[in-house]
């Protein structure tokens, strides 16, 4: 790799290459049983130059065909996108513990017997239940060199089990499913097989819910429909431009003062956590709301120059793309949340609820696995249903509580979440 | 670059101990260009290369993805020990739908290659688009994408086929962003094809009237939620199909699920007799259309409603045999890291007898909706949201609203259509089709206008 950006420095360009390799292992079960076994072997060559002031990026899966990549970078750099910054001298990195030798060694016996006794559980719920789980266990192994003399590696694993049922009575088709990653072998199959348990037995009986304003408490996986806008519109590049909502509004009180998110790409244990972002800035932990507060966009070099603020380690070549964020938690168990609600609505999985547009702060989606609560308890599902709020002012005036616990959905650490004032439009009879 | 790649895996498929073992290598080239505001945001030049392996014994699938290409005997055997290991605890009898072994050499039959024009010229011309929207009434910014990839595909199995196929996929988006104080509303013109870089040319007036509907969605209300008789124009009612009809119509979701077999029966009627649906990967030039699919099985027109009443459903060559129906060509996977999945093509809502005018009399309060943005199905529910969206107001076209987003049961929903328009256009977009973690895969859709009644739109209850 040192020869390719010394070529890149002789042929008069600055060069940023990022080198993934992968191996990952799986075991899938569908319908009740054992399917497929599998295995991956991926890389993945990442090249960015800036040559006269202009950014050519190229990419590259084919081994042994580096100089071909830096060609092909400096063709397309001709007619790139004109770029104020340089790529950064290396700063020293957080060494977030992300690898477990375990995860590297786990044997497709001990991931059958994972899944297999998800799906005995799963089994026993009813003779007519279809199950599905899979068990994957990663390794990876990313580089990163530039012409600043950046040159750092790092080693990460993950492992994965999810698991999941559909049900079907009649014309109704009862899904839900649970999942658990994390950069060791530790996993909570007890937890899992307990959510899929009370959705089994809460979730075959419909109930009516009449159209109107509810309180309602988001799961984490529901929650999310949520953060998607405000992340859409704390995107350094579209405050740049002027289409974010959340221009020109950093020291401002945007949401409840329970409300605070950080992007964070140093906590140990973290599944988006990295030494380095893609355009080698070094990761560190950086409140983006604080107690309501904007404190910081998710920023790129680009964005950062712009804006005059300094890169918080959460760029790529296209824009920001942030590393593991959290919701700070409340103080509340999340069932005490639900036995508090006098009448309202559990909403879970969502479906479309991505579909709107994030500079509105607009949330309508369909709620497609949900609960009627009535006096602190789950009644029954509701289906045939929208919810629909807006972020803007719901995260500032209708935040009633945010759960203790935490689920991690992929890098995205979020607790549930009560929130009043949600407008519900369902089918009338 | 054909004859080795042929002779190399016909060569490793004679090490498979497996019943049955494929192997898929393929090469694609990709440009993509972005553009946003006045900035060129991002210009790529991408290059993805490798192989897979799939192998069934005994009712177990082993299968194994790769860059390098240069130990395929001993990835055939890896695929087929994997396959074993299952197959020795499953003990299955499971086949696949017989098909006649084929050799075919397939070149690309382009009207006009995308990855023959020299990349200065698609710059100049989203540029011109770009320049084109900035310079609208009100329009603060832009959202300009556009790829075109170029790929060669090779397939060969344990049965003697071996198919080289080249296909080319490329789309755009070209959308016009609004803001006043806080609300930014966008609009976007769109296009696709699976063989003709012209579908990008001359795009201004549709990118004109991108700009004036995001100009006038900044003073359109949010919609009142509640239920009502929706119109979808050609480009949505596609988009209804493919996520309200033809996702529960893939196999692979039916096939051991002996109720959900009984819900989607063929001869269940779901629909009035002016109902006709069909999935096809031989209509024309649309995206993720091409001679056969990514098991070597030739592509089809494929009836799953007719005259109302379930007519078939689309197939692997597993889930063919398991239902006892013919193999479709539907297996599709999104690149040589995946194994193939049933997954729509082309989906389709045949024409029927009404016009337009004849569908908005009656409606004395309803919403027509243009322009699929996107949709999302779970199997029994499913939502989808327009670009844009007026009232209708006692038989007229009335104002527009905005943040609609409309929500369905897959089985009420496809009842309460009383009326099929006499029209009928194919959409292709830039985006594609998720299922099973396989996303972005390409589809298209074509349909006519179509009505529907008590539609439950989300939004705002005043």
């Amino acid at each position: 790799m040192k020869s390719l950006l010394e070529e890149a420095v002789a042929r008069g360009a600055d060069a940023t290459l990022v080198a993934t390799e992968s191996r990952n292992a799986s075991v899938s079960f569908e319908a009740n049983r054992l399917k497929r076994v599998g295995s991956t072997e991926s890389l993945n060559l990442d090249m960015q130059v800036i040559k006269a002031g202009k950014l050519g990026i190229a990419s590259s899966t084919k081994p042994g065909t580096e100089m071909q990549l830096l060609e092909n970078a400096l063709d397309v750099a001709q007619f790139g996108s004109d770029v104020s910054y340089s790529f950064p001298e290396p700063e020293p990195p957080a060494s977030p513990k992300v690898y477990d030798q375990a995860v590297a060694d786990v044997d497709v016996d001990r991931m059958i017997s994972i899944g297999e006794e998800l799906i005995e559980f799963i089994k026993a719920l009813d003779p007519a239940i279809q199950g599905s789980a899979s068990v994957s266990a990663r390794v990876i192994h990313k580089s990163i060199y530039n012409t600043r003399g950046l040159d750092a590696s790092l080693d990460k694993t993950l492992f994965t089990v999810s698991a999941g049922f559909q049900f079907v009575e009649g014309q109704n088709l009862l899904q839900s499913w649970d999942w658990n990653a994390s950069t060791d072998l530790e996993y909570d199959l007890e937890t899992m097989k307990a959510t899929l348990k009370a959705d089994f037995d809460i979730g075959r009986k419909n109930v009516e819910v009449k159209p109107g304003v509810y309180d309602v408490l988001l799961t984490p996986v529901g929650f999310q429909a949520l953060i998607s806008p405000i992340l859409a519109c704390l995107d350094g590049r579209a405050v740049m431009r002027g289409i974010s909502p959340f221009k020109d509004r950093i020291g401002e009180e945007i949401f409840a003062p329970s409300f605070s998110l950080i992007d964070d790409g140093t906590m140990d244990g973290g599944l988006s956590s990295q030494l380095y972002d893609d355009q080698g800035v070094v990761c560190r932990r950086t409140p983006l709301i604080e107690k309501g507060v904007l404190r910081e966009y998710l920023l790129d070099l680009e964005s950062a120059h712009r804006l005059g603020r300094r890169p918080i380690g959460t760029g790529s070549p296209g824009g920001a793309n942030p590393n593991n964020l959290l919701v700070i938690p409340g103080e509340t168990g999340w069932e005490e949340l639900l036995r508090g609600m006098k009448k309202g609505i559990v909403i879970d999985h969502t479906m479309g609820a991505w579909a709107g547009n994030p500079y509105t702060g607009t949330v309508t989606g369909n709620i497609a696995l949900g609960y009627l609560v009535e006096d602190g308890e789950k009644v029954g599902r509701v289906k045939d249903c929208m919810f629909s709020l807006n972020v803007f002012t719901h995260l500032k005036s209708n935040l009633l509580a945010l759960s203790r616990d935490v689920k991690d959905l992929g890098g995205l650490l979020l607790p549930y979440c009560l929130i009043g004032g949600v407008s519900i439009a369902s089918r009338e009879s | 670059m054909q004859t080795p790649i042929k002779d190399l895996m016909k060569r490793a498929l004679k090490h498979s101990t497996a019943e049955y073992c494929e192997i898929r290598v393929e090469e694609t080239t990709e440009t993509a260009i972005r553009i946003r505001g006045k900035d060129i945001e991002l210009v790529a030049q991408n290059v993805s290369a490798g192989g897979n392996v799939r192998a069934l014994y005994r009712g177990g699938w082993g299968f194994i993805s790769f860059n390098r290409l240069d130990d395929l005997e001993k990835k055939v055997e890896e695929a087929c020990a994997q396959a074993r290991i299952l197959g020795e605890r499953l003990n299955k009898d499971i086949k696949l739908y017989p098909v006649e072994p084929v050799e075919d050499y397939v070149p690309g039959n382009f009207k006009r290659e995308a990855f023959a024009v020299p990349l200065k010229d698609k710059m100049a011309l989203l540029e011109g688009y770009n320049k084109l929207i900035l310079g609208c009434p009100e329009i603060t910014s832009s959202s300009i994408g556009y790829f075109d990839r170029h790929t060669h595909w090779h397939f060969a199995n344990s049965e003697g086929t071996y198919i080289y196929q080249e296909k080319m996929d490329l789309g755009g988006g070209l959308a016009a962003i609004a803001t006043k104080d806080k609300l930014t509303t966008q609009d976007s013109a769109r296009f696709g094809s699976n063989n003709d870089y012209n579908v990008a040319l001359g795009l201004e007036d549709e990118v004109r009237e991108a700009a004036e509907a995001a100009r006038q969605m900044l003073y359109a209300p949010v919609v009142e939620a509640g239920q009502y008789t929706v119109i979808l124009d050609p480009d949505m009612a596609g988009l209804f199909v493919h996520e309200a009809f033809g996702h529960l119509s893939e196999a692979d979701d039916l096939d051991e699920d002996e109720r959900m077999k009984e819900l989607l029966k063929i001869g269940t009627r779901y629909g009035t007799g002016e109902l006709n649906i069909y999935d096809s990967g031989i209509e024309g030039p649309n995206r993720g259309e091409c001679k056969y699919d990514d098991e070597g099985v030739p592509m089809q027109r494929t009836y799953l409603i007719k005259n109302g009443v379930i007519a078939g459903h689309l197939h692997s060559r597993e889930s063919a045999v398991k239902m006892g129906e013919a193999a479709t060509g539907n297996a599709r996977a999104l690149s040589y890291r995946f194994p193939p999945i049933v997954r729509m093509r082309t989906t389709c809502i045949a024409p029927g007898k009404h016009a337009f005018e004849e569908m908005l009399k009656g409606i004395s309060l309803g919403i027509y909706v243009q322009g699929g943005y996107g949709g999302q199905t779970n199997g029994e529910m499913f939502t989808f949201a327009p670009s844009k969206a007026y009232m209708i107001r006692n038989g007229s076209i009335a104002e527009m609203v905005r943040d609609v987003n409309l929500t369905g049961n897959v089985f009420d929903t496809l009842r309460n259509i009383d009326m099929i328009g006499n029209d009928f256009v194919y959409k292709n977009s830039p985006g594609g089709c998720g299922k099973g973690g396989q996303s972005p895969l390409p589809v298209a859709q074509g349909s006519p206008h179509v009505r529907i009644r008590n539609v439950v739109v989300g939004g705002e209850k005043k």
